[in-house]
């Protein structure tokens, strides 16, 4: 007894013993390697399979049922050996031609890869691709894409995996279709194929290539359509995607090496990226780091574009050129961006801190806790703009005076940097205008303050500024953190302002420098928290678990068992 | 061996004027004209008539329709475009000219 192998041929079922079986794989494969540089492969391919398929009808007696190795000799005697028959790159004709009776042919079985199963589907015969890809019953995956169905995405994924998921046309992928599992060796070799691959699924979207021969085999009409649609809808997609890479693009290069035109409350991207880069890394880098790996998107999704509004075909050299070109490009900008991203990465390695007490007057028991806008403060940054009561007119005001204002309809510059309508309306000037970094005179200027209040331990209220900074070693954060400059003021009626901002040499590079200011206060002193402190407070305890914005404008006194709020009566 | 060589290379070049040839009688499936060029001895095995098949149906040489048949899955009738014919036109005329410089070169002159 024998068993015998089903395979599909053209159409037409054959059931063939284990030699023939294997020799005729072979066969297939030797001629799709053959061919794998020729123009139409696939059809030329379901050509000669049709053929095959009538030649062994032909050779099949109606009492022999089962294809011998004696009937696949015969057909590849009548249809000649792949070396026979050219065109095609000049092959020795043994490689890729294993003779069925070679021991490693079961080895030589092809890679499992996932086809969607045109012969045994109900709508796309993408569950029965699955099914076979992981050896699953197709009726146990039907069962839960109608299941899907009613959640709405299973829709969606469906149209997705059937328009990914290239048909198995060729008996040679309906072989690999239910191929050797993949393994890890495999891997190796799966990804040498997956490029071209991922360009055959895209050819799969042609709408007037494939589409019509496609058509001939597909019966169902409903099939068809959400076909044609999806199609419409990866249109609508890609150019959505074109249009929003272009626009992030563009985006990203202004921000990167634009010289301030776009408006910024805080400093501009590309000097924060200058404060953030490692030392020795240029803002070219960073330029040439950003162009690379956005060419490589933007280059596939202008050829998903012309594909799908022009028919242009992938496979065409130029494009295939093009897009390989992308994709070494991304490659090697990430491969920057990790080396950069790596040599920042250590110099967060560990983190150091430094204490000092500030003085605090002995006889005050209330205090007043506020921040002052040291960016208001700064002659460069300090102005208002405001329309009069009588009209559109701007005036400005100024403590410093340190700035050219450039006023045209629509358009308000100052010191070169653009402003957007928002900042006409003096009401949300301050609020908008407080940014939370900015660089100046080779300093970086950071928002990274924190405020805490916590119950003193002695009867003396007292006030502690810890500035904290990482680095490569201990040594290292520790000298970040020490060249930290933050300064606050107390009064000697208990107004304790503190600056909104900490500042370190731009050549320190920003590695974590933050400031944690607490204020210790002994049962019986009381604390008002000024709105300004808006952002700054960071997790105070108190008695009602308050949030930190809402204990905003109230006063709040230390009792034994915490903060608790001084209800104004 | 060595006409073997020489012979095979004269088929080959010749290959794609014969098909033309054989198609213009007629539509015709790749069966068919395999059998035909056999018939001629102008083809030794069938594989190599599928790429070529190909090639002249994306020149738009050639076109195809498909028809059902008892014996075996569908198959392609291929007939000539206006294209074709008039291609197959000017080969004639080149075949007919290469022939004889060919033969020209056989007798002294």
């Amino acid at each position: 007894m024998k068993p015998t192998i089903d395979i599909n041929l053209g159409g037409m079922l054959f059931h063939l013993d284990d030699d023939a079986y294997k020799a005729l794989q072979s066969y297939l494969k030797a001629l799709d390697k053959h061919l794998q540089t020729v123009d139409g492969r696939q059809e030329i391919l379901s050509d000669i399979e049709s053929r095959i398929a009538e030649l062994l009808t032909e050779r099949l007696a109606s009492t022999r049922q089962v294809v011998s190795m004696l009937d696949v000799d015969a057909v590849k005697e009548t249809l000649g050996s792949p070396s026979e028959f050219g065109p095609g790159p000049v092959d020795e004709p043994s490689q890729g031609y294993s003779e069925p009776h070679d021991p490693s042919a079961r080895s030589k079985r092809p890679y499992r890869r996932l086809y969607r199963d045109d012969q045994d589907r109900v709508v796309g015969g993408v569950a029965s691709g699955i099914a076979a890809f992981f050896n699953w019953d197709p009726l146990v995956l039907r069962v839960l894409f109608l299941l899907l169905l009613f959640t709405g995405g299973g829709v969606l994924l469906y149209i997705i995996l059937w328009v990914l998921m290239p048909k198995a046309v060729t008996t040679a992928e309906r072989l690999a279709m239910r191929g050797e599992p993949v393994t890890v060796e495999t891997i190796r070799n799966k990804v040498e194929t997956e490029f071209d691959k991922v360009k055959n699924s895209m050819d799969d979207m042609d709408v007037k290539g494939r589409f019509s021969r496609g058509a001939r085999r597909t019966s169902s009409v409903l099939g068809r359509i959400l076909r044609a649609c999806a199609r419409i809808v990866i249109g609508f997609v890609s150019v959505a995607l074109l249009v929003t890479a272009i626009a992030i693009g563009t985006v990203a290069l202004n921000f990167l090496i634009g010289d301030g035109s776009v408006i910024s409350e805080s400093g501009k991207l590309s000097e924060l990226s200058e404060v953030i880069m490692p030392a020795g890394y240029s803002m070219t880098y960073l330029w040439i780091m950003t162009i690379l790996v956005l060419s490589g998107p933007i280059i596939f999704i202008v050829l998903l574009n012309l594909r799908a509004f022009f028919g242009m075909r992938y496979n065409r050299p130029s494009s295939r050129m093009l897009g390989g070109f992308g994709m070494l490009a991304t490659l090697i900008g990430l491969l920057m961006a990790m080396v950069s991203g790596i040599k920042v990465a250590t110099e967060f390695n560990v983190d150091a801190s430094h204490l000092q007490t500030v003085n605090m007057p002995e006889s005050v028991k209330t205090w007043e806790l506020s921040v002052a806008d040291i960016m208001l403060k700064d002659p460069d940054f300090s102005l208002h703009i405001g329309t009069n009561e009588d009209g559109a007119k701007l005036h400005t005001k100024s403590e410093g005076g340190n700035f050219n204002l450039d006023i045209t309809p629509g358009r308000v510059r100052i010191n070169g940097k653009h402003l957007d309508e928002d900042y006409w309306d003096e009401s949300n000037w301050d609020e908008s205008f407080r940014g939370w970094w900015y660089l100046k005179d080779d300093r970086a200027f950071f928002n990274n303050v924190e405020v805490d209040v916590r119950p003193a331990r002695q009867g003396q209220a007292s006030l502690t500024v810890r500035r904290y900074a990482n680095g490569r070693s201990r040594r290292d954060a520790s000298y970040r953190a020490n060249s930290i400059n933050y300064d606050l003021t107390v009064s000697d009626s208990g107004e304790i302002v503190l600056n909104s901002m900490l500042d370190f040499p731009t050549s320190d590079r920003q590695r974590g420098q933050s400031v944690e200011v607490v204020l210790y206060l002994p049962v019986g002193h009381s604390v008002n928290f000024d709105a300004s402190l808006e952002d700054y407070l960071y997790d105070v305890d108190n008695v009602v678990n308050m949030y930190d914005d809402e204990m905003l404008g109230r006063t709040w006194i230390m009792m034994p068992e915490g903060l608790t709020e001084v209800k104004a009566y | 061996m060595k006409t073997d060589n020489a012979r095979a290379q004269m088929r080959k070049g010749a290959l794609e004027l014969c098909v033309l040839r054989v198609v213009k009688r007629g539509e015709a499936y790749a069966s068919d004209i395999s059998k035909a060029l056999k018939a001629a001895d102008l083809l030794v095995v069938e594989g190599t008539l599928y790429p070529l098949l190909a090639r002249l149906k994306n020149a738009g040489w050639l076109a195809y329709r498909w028809e059902e048949s008892s014996s075996g899955p569908p198959r392609k009738y291929y007939k000539l475009t206006d294209n074709g014919s008039q291609l197959l036109d000017s080969l004639n005329g080149e075949w007919d000219q290469f022939v004889n410089a060919v033969n020209s070169l056989k007798n002294p002159t």
